[in-house]
């Protein structure tokens, strides 16, 4: 059971990590939790159905059609995160300021909501695929009796939204002003994390140059499998064996999306 | 130094390590290996590899060949080597990997077996080539 439950968790807290900030980036923006729970929902049938069809993709593929999947839909979360933090800089104040006038709300703040949704759902589409495929090989090949694996995968799921509300929580602690700042900065370096796996992948597969690879190697120091090394590169990216060219793209995305969290906005427009 | 700036700087800075090393790693080797990779083949059974270490020649593609005998799915990861792929039960993967330096270790593991599927790739110059 333990086992189940740690894999459960590690994965769980991919996802987590991800809806928790980007819930707490939404503040403000009406019918956020539905939306949330609405791609959470289309990310776990995505994920149930590509595990289910998972052998036959892989064959198709010849094998690497993982590597383009899973590099595809970690570059599309960094793109919704990105996405998310641009418009939530333009509009944020919109929404703060219109804050009591229902209907206006509505009207200034519908876009994050899906994008907040798409983000979840892609991210659980990714993790939940590779969940799916664990859960069926150690309950089918009775490794493991069925209730044991159910009750790891509760245990493993009660942790990983138990971290993601105290993510929550204490971001939402900051003062009221500063919680887009601290969510902007940590969303920014969560995106350039995904960008940057999604790159390493690519390399990987050999689609792209590596460049000098590895620039440093700390695995021996904090290895990237252990669960701190682990949880650092979910919330930082932390690598522990980086490429250049891995190293570039970090940059490159954290540079963007801090500018774009962060830019300076041309006066408001005088409503009347 | 204003920030902009300074970042402009790493950012080039790291735009030609990536040309540099492109051109040690990728270049460089290519043109004085034999183009046929080296190839090596891992079976996961029990949840561990078969042979857990492998001694492979630097300056050299690699193909690893690894085969799940396992009735359960595996998913081989390796950090250094930018590898993660789920090989479903009873499946062969192939994976292609560029040459690598001399005197490197390249961990790798099983990711839903963390606990006994643990291995190595160990890069030495002793390596006698196939």
């Amino acid at each position: 059971m333990s086992q189940v439950a740690v894999m459960v968790f590690r994965e769980a807290l991919e996802i987590v990590v991800v809806a928790a900030l980007l819930l707490a980036a939404t503040r403000g923006v009406p019918g956020r939790w539905l939306w949330a729970a609405l791609g959470a929902g289309a990310g776990i049938l995505g994920a149930s159905i590509i595990a289910f069809f998972a052998e036959q993709l892989a064959d198709a593929m010849a094998g690497s059609g993982q590597d383009i999947f899973q590099a595809f839909i970690l570059l599309a979360t960094a793109g919704l995160v990105a996405w998310t933090i641009a418009w939530m800089r333009s509009h944020g104040r919109e929404i703060a300021t219109q804050a009591r006038d229902t209907g206006r709300r509505i009207a200034a703040g519908t876009a994050p909501r899906y994008l907040m949704a798409t983000a979840i759902g892609v991210s659980i589409l990714r993790d939940g695929t590779e969940l799916a495929v664990f859960l069926v090989g150690a309950g089918v090949a009775g490794q493991q009796s069925m209730a044991s694996v159910i009750a790891g995968f509760a245990i493993g799921i009660a942790g990983g939204v138990a971290v993601g509300i105290l993510l929550y929580r204490g971001v939402m602690a900051a003062s009221l002003g500063r919680v887009f700042n601290a969510v902007a900065a940590l969303l920014a370096f969560l995106g350039a994390g995904l960008a940057s796996q999604a790159i390493g992948i690519l390399c990987g597969a050999g689609w792209l140059p590596s460049g000098l690879d590895p620039v440093w190697d700390t695995e021996d120091f904090l290895s990237q499998g252990s669960d701190l090394g682990r949880f650092l590169h979910t919330l930082l990216g932390y690598m522990s064996q980086p490429s250049a060219t891995q190293l570039l793209t970090y940059g490159a995305t954290l540079a963007l999306v801090l500018w774009l969290g962060f830019r300076r906005l041309p006066p408001p427009a005088i409503s009347r | 130094m204003s920030v902009l700036k300074r970042l402009r700087l790493i950012m080039g800075l790291l735009l030609l390590a990536v040309g540099f090393g492109a051109l040690v790693n990728d270049v460089i080797p290519a043109a004085r290996a034999d183009d046929t990779p080296f190839e090596v083949r891992i079976t996961i059974r029990d949840h561990k590899f078969e042979p857990a270490m492998i001694e492979v020649p630097p300056n050299r593609a690699l193909k690893l060949i690894v085969t799940n005998a396992d009735s359960t799915a595996e998913e081989f990861e390796s950090v250094g080597l930018k590898i993660e792929r789920v090989i479903p039960p009873g499946k062969t993967a192939e994976f292609v990997v560029k040459p690598l330096r001399a005197n490197r270790n390249y961990k790798f593991f099983g990711e839903f077996h963390p606990d006994t599927a643990q291995g190595q790739v160990v890069v030495k110059n002793d390596v006698v080539a196939k």
